[in-house]
């Protein structure tokens, strides 16, 4: 399988100003380096407390927020540069590229030695520095940002979003077909009015809502339904990855187990990959091929589904597990109750982040701060214990 | 869209408060135009009220003077020519005010920060300063005359607006269908087009309505103090400022003088109603959670 997204490092820290002159005060660490790979076909589950960042994950990879720093690739294109502005695209495509090709070139002395020492975008962008651009920075440059329009639209057309809230994720002022159909002439995939209403009439009923709806406004619909609304908005640009921001958090149980279904069936039907992020572990574990945990803007665990419930590793997932309700009054479950909250991201705990919270911690805890390793065969897990 | 303002008025008709308001609009508007012709200009300037008697006491009304005379003037002739005056007032007052008011309050909702910070302090020290008495001594500091009187009215009536505006800018900007709407590609011009204005900018058309009305009021109120337009211009708080003196009737008599007061107070009471109830109307047609 291809990795459709790489995320590498990705950094996000919120400023926080105050006082008359609007003065940065102090940083919000949303997301403090975070790397994962999607690949295509799978459904990737994000859980973690409210706070740890997910959603934050969600808003930087679709560029409405900008990362701090880090990079993101999609498709094999490295997408980091495409929504700055174009000094500021200059001078990360300056820094992370041109820069550190010459500096390779010199460690490595020849060019053939400096290619075997890179792989994926790196060497394809290397190509293009050292073979298209022969050697030129402001030929690479204009290489790398020509077609800008047509990076961003395809950027947009391949990354949907299917948000929480079903009630606020929908203009409460245009009708269904401008709301779904506004995707589609925005990217020039339909032409005229005629054309529109059929899209839009495909993809209502791909999501199980009659098409003769397409004039109503979203008030007239149910949450369920709204919410369907919004995955046929995402669906509308037959994207390649749908972000589902706690796309069933708001929906009741019922409801919700048919969103789900809707979206596993859609799946197949169009060959999408999925990042799941939700707080509700019973939801992840029903989606997801492999699931990721945060702690504090921070990744603690990642793994396969069945390895991830069967046997979690890092504490926190096995405290997370042992919350989850089993609805069996029979069984007794050892519970493990965290204490206190999540501290504050703008002043994260030293060494691990967990640490203050842990019913593992030692004095190594609040000094070194553990890495994410690979312990199983695809069973990553940051702590020093495991 | 055709049937979708058919449908809109359709609504309107069935809603007989709106009924009232709008038609209440037509007369006034159809008075402020054949305002010539029903009473025909005999001097220079029209909006002066032509001098029927040199007595200065008030009287009843007669065929001649259909709604009686005060300090030697024609009030009916004041009336009609006063609806013009009125129209003058509360649109132009309003639209320019609530231009400025829309232009410094998106202006700080967008962009914010600094920016942000500056005009809104700028906007709460206006709106820290007392409207009438603001009014009043600009006015007075400007010199008397309508034009004067509408300048001061402007310089103290666009914080409401700024405010509004801001406010809604600042709220619909981080809504998910606007986050939903840039993740889909849409232009930022585009964004602002179809998903931040038109879910910000109706507040502010019904709120300028309503103020055409109040508006008026107060121009009223700067008139009865004396401060608006000069002696004898066709305006209805002038007339009242006329009936001051003669409020408390005659002796034994309290009623005696009730044309001064009955006819142009009921025409200013008549213009409110009708901004106000037009301005509920807008309100239901505009928001589509109310639609039935």
């Amino acid at each position: 399988m291809k990795p459709l997204v790489k995320i590498e490092h990705l950094v996000k820290y919120f400023p926080i100003r105050a006082g008359i002159f609007k003065r940065i005060v102090a940083w919000v660490k949303a997301v403090d380096d975070v790397s994962f790979d999607i690949f295509e076909g799978e459904t990737v589950g994000l859980v973690g407390e409210s706070g740890c960042g997910k959603t934050t994950i969600g808003m930087t990879l679709l560029r409405l927020y900008e990362p701090t720093s880090g990079r993101i690739i999609v498709a094999d294109e490295d997408t980091t540069y495409y929504f700055l502005p174009s000094s500021k695209a200059r001078s990360y495509l300056k820094k992370n590229y041109v820069e550190r090709f010459q500096k390779l070139l010199k460690e490595k002395g020849s060019l053939d030695s400096l290619m075997n020492s890179l792989d994926g975008v790196d060497r394809r962008y290397a190509q293009i520095f050292f073979a298209d651009a022969k050697g030129s920075t402001t030929r690479f440059l204009s290489l790398m940002l020509s077609n800008m329009d047509e990076k961003r639209k395809k950027f947009r057309r391949d990354l949907q979003i299917v948000f929480q809230d079903p009630y606020s994720s929908l203009n409460p002022r245009l009708r269904v077909k401008t709301i779904v159909g506004e995707g589609p002439l925005t990217h020039k995939l339909v032409k005229g009015e005629k054309e529109v209403i059929e899209k839009v009439k495909t993809v209502l009923e791909d999501v199980g809502i009659s098409g003769e709806y397409i004039y109503r406004f979203p008030h007239e619909f149910s949450g369920g339904q709204r919410q369907r609304i919004g995955v046929a908005r995402a669906l509308a640009l037959s994207p390649k990855l749908i972000i589902a921001d706690e796309a069933v958090a708001a929906l009741d149980v019922s409801i919700r187990s048919q969103v789900i279904n809707l979206m596993k069936d859609l799946q197949k039907e169009h060959k999408l990959t999925y990042l799941f992020i939700s707080h509700d572990l019973s939801v992840i574990k029903y989606v997801s091929d492999r699931v990721i945990v945060m702690y504090l803007g921070k990744i603690v665990e990642s793994a396969p589904k069945k390895d991830l419930f069967d046997r979690p590793l890092h504490p926190y997932t096995r405290a997370l597990m042992s919350a989850i309700p089993i609805p069996n009054p029979n069984i007794k479950k050892e519970r493990i109750i965290l204490k206190g909250d999540v501290p504050s991201p703008i002043n994260p705990p030293s060494g691990c982040r967990f640490h203050t919270r842990c019913y593992m911690s030692q004095e190594i805890c609040a000094n070194a701060e553990p890495q994410l390793r690979e312990v199983e065969p695809k069973h990553f897990v940051a702590c020093h214990f495991v | 869209m055709r049937t979708e303002t058919k449908r809109m008025i359709k609504r309107l008709m069935r809603n007989p408060s709106a009924v009232l308001g709008f038609s209440l609009l037509i007369f006034f508007t159809i008075i402020a135009i054949i305002a010539p012709i029903i009473c025909p200009p005999q001097s220079y300037d029209p909006y002066m009220i032509p001098i029927a008697t040199w007595d200065k006491t008030p009287q009843p009304p007669t065929a001649e003077h259909p709604f009686g005379v005060i300090d030697g003037r024609d009030i009916f002739y004041g009336v009609i020519w006063g609806t013009r005056t009125a129209f003058k007032v509360g649109l132009i007052v309003t639209l320019t005010s609530t231009v400025i008011g829309l232009l410094i309050g998106s202006v700080a909702g967008y962009f914010g920060g600094w920016l942000d910070e500056i005009l809104m302090r700028i906007t709460d020290i206006f709106l820290s300063i007392p409207y009438i008495l603001a009014a009043i001594v600009v006015t007075a500091f400007l010199g008397m005359g309508l034009n004067k009187v509408m300048i001061s009215l402007i310089t103290f009536g666009w914080m409401a607006t700024a405010r509004l505006i801001r406010g809604n800018i600042l709220q619909v900007r981080e809504e998910q269908y606007v986050l939903a709407a840039r993740a889909l590609g849409v232009s930022d011009y585009l964004v602002i087009l179809k998903h931040v204005l038109p879910n910000t900018i109706f507040p502010v058309i019904i709120q300028a309505t309503m103020r055409i009305g109040s508006l008026v009021i107060t121009a009223a109120a700067l008139s009865f103090l004396g401060l608006g337009a000069p002696v004898g211009y066709a305006d209805w708080g002038s007339l009242l400022n006329f009936a001051r003196n003669w409020l408390l009737g005659a002796s034994g008599e309290a009623f005696k003088y009730w044309y001064a007061i009955v006819y142009p107070g009921t025409a200013m009471v008549l213009f409110v109603l009708a901004w106000n109830l037009v301005g509920d109307a807008l309100r239901d047609v505009f928001d589509p959670r109310l639609r039935g």
